[in-house]
């Protein structure tokens, strides 16, 4: 049973400027010398948000660029700790807001299907069970011994995709559609993307595209 | 009363976090692995490397020393060379501490994750260079027992072993608070970069405890000494002052209360600095 319930949620991320990081100027502020401090700025990224999603729920989040969207996210998958009110999640959390997050460039195609799949919170024996079909599915053919620095973009994303894919997840967070790889690819892609996201309980994605939104989720919250 | 209840609060957060790190601990264990692996991999000796750089460094400035000092070499290079590999282990913790959580901002921003654990990652990655050091600790034994009358009391190989548990857990809280404080304003790093060299210098680790005849403390006030003290000491065939064991196993306590006590204060508040 996964569920999310946010109350009067809100955060309020603190901009540091180079005054604000010094300890030497704070411990001169701190003697009586030097300038005034003159307050951490911060940003109200979202303010009083609440909603409860319950299993099967499938919400997109609309609104325009900084209103809140990747904040909320963030919130959800415990990056950020809220500022004001509560928050709530049960369930294991998939975040999906950047697939290539936790990637190690030095590293083989092999050893980061290691590295992500234990952050997604898998242990060894069940990666073993899972990478032949990740290594199958990302087509990379020999590219997969290599590090990954020496891979295309294109090719990053498809491995990032296909391992986030393969891992499942009672939450899943998306910050915009993930359309990834060539042509052939894309509508492979697709398949298995939707295919991943019927098999989770709740679905959360923030886009400005209202026409996706319709098509994806059953609920829509605007900024 | 308030505070009671807030102490009590923080280290229950603590604790949170410091669990959460060791039951993903199979995570670290392999992202320690293969920092390590990382780090030379583009190089034919592999980590090896590292070591064999180490081992030129000491059997040189032993070497040097040795004359400077007027100290026979077959005594000074074991001192010398365990000493300055024990050295390494700890200053290096330290100072990758010093870079802050920011290195790891990739992980932090992408999913809930246990500030304890990356410490972990960083310990585990120093631990196992320092296991590749080891062979050359185990050469200068060989060395200082077959040319001194040091006898082998297995009891102080014991005492060794205790020993670099106490330090290592130490320098583990020791580098997350390093870490938290570091995160926060950025040249705090430049400051414990400052010190870790002060304290090189201060600690006997190239000159002896037995050349210093008057204000003794500046060693015993040194509390880098009493934790190099405790795991040098017994692999020379020398039995640790009593002193030396209290003073390191109260920084151990000291150190991990703070660290709780910092978790459940600025765990939050982490990822909003990066």
């Amino acid at each position: 049973m996964a569920s999310i319930d946010a109350k009067k949620l809100s955060i309020h991320i603190p901009v540091f400027t180079n005054h604000h990081t010094s300890i030497k100027k704070k411990i001169l502020r701190f003697l009586g010398y030097g300038v005034e401090n003159s307050g951490v700025y911060t940003v109200n990224a979202l303010n009083d948000f609440s909603i409860s999603l319950k299993d099967g729920a499938r919400l997109g989040l609309y609104g325009p660029n900084g209103c809140g969207k990747s904040t909320l996210l963030r919130a959800l998958a415990g990056v950020y700790d809220p500022s004001a009110g509560d928050l709530f999640v049960n369930g294991k959390v998939a975040s999906l807001i950047d697939i290539l997050g936790g990637f190690d460039h030095e590293a083989s195609g092999i050893e980061n299907i290691y590295i992500k799949c234990l952050l997604l919170g898998l242990d060894k024996s069940e990666i073993d069970l899972i990478k032949p079909s990740i290594i199958e599915f990302a087509e990379l053919g020999e590219f997969i011994n290599l590090p990954i620095r020496t891979y295309s973009s294109g090719m990053l994303m498809r491995l990032g995709f296909s391992i986030v894919t393969a891992v499942k997840a009672d939450i899943i967070l998306m910050d915009e559609w993930l359309s990834v790889g060539d042509e052939k690819f894309i509508k492979k892609a697709e398949d298995r993307l939707q295919k991943y996201i019927s098999q989770s309980s709740i679905f959360v994605i923030a886009s400005h595209n209202m026409k996706l939104l319709k098509s994806l989720c059953t609920e829509i919250y605007r900024f | 009363m308030i505070l009671r209840v807030m102490l009590k609060n923080y280290l229950n957060t603590g604790l949170a976090d410091f669990n959460l790190a060791f039951k993903s601990f199979s995570l670290w264990l392999y992202l320690g692995f293969f920092d390590v692996k990382s780090k030379y991999r583009r190089s034919i000796l592999g980590p090896w490397w590292l070591t064999l750089s180490t081992l030129t460094v000491i059997l040189m400035l032993g070497f040097l020393w040795s004359k400077i000092f007027n100290q026979p070499i077959h005594e000074f290079l074991p001192y010398f060379g365990t000493g300055y590999i024990f050295w390494l282990w700890m200053s290096s913790q330290v100072l990758e501490a010093s870079n802050g959580f920011g290195s790891f901002s990739n992980l932090i921003r992408q999913q809930k994750i246990s500030y304890f654990g990356l410490i972990l990652r960083l310990t585990i990655k120093n631990f196992l260079i320092l296991c590749h050091n080891s062979i050359i600790i185990l050469f200068l034994i060989l060395f200082l027992l077959s040319y001194s009358d040091v006898e082998i009391i297995y009891f102080k190989y014991f005492l060794f072993f205790i020993g670099l548990g106490i330090v290592q857990i130490s320098l583990f809280f020791f580098c997350y608070i390093v870490a938290t404080i570091c995160t926060r304003y950025a040249d705090f790093g430049q400051i414990v970069g400052v010190i870790v060299q002060l304290v090189f210098f201060f600690t006997p680790i190239i000159w002896q405890v037995e050349s210093i005849k008057s204000s003794m403390m500046i060693i015993d006030l040194n509390p880098i000494y009493h934790l190099i003290t405790i795991i040098r000491d017994p692999l020379l065939g020398k039995t640790p002052f009593l002193n030396s064991y209290y003073i390191s196993i109260s920084m151990m306590f000291i150190f991990g209360f703070l660290a709780m006590i910092f978790s459940g204060k600025y765990n939050k508040r982490i990822s909003f600095w990066i």
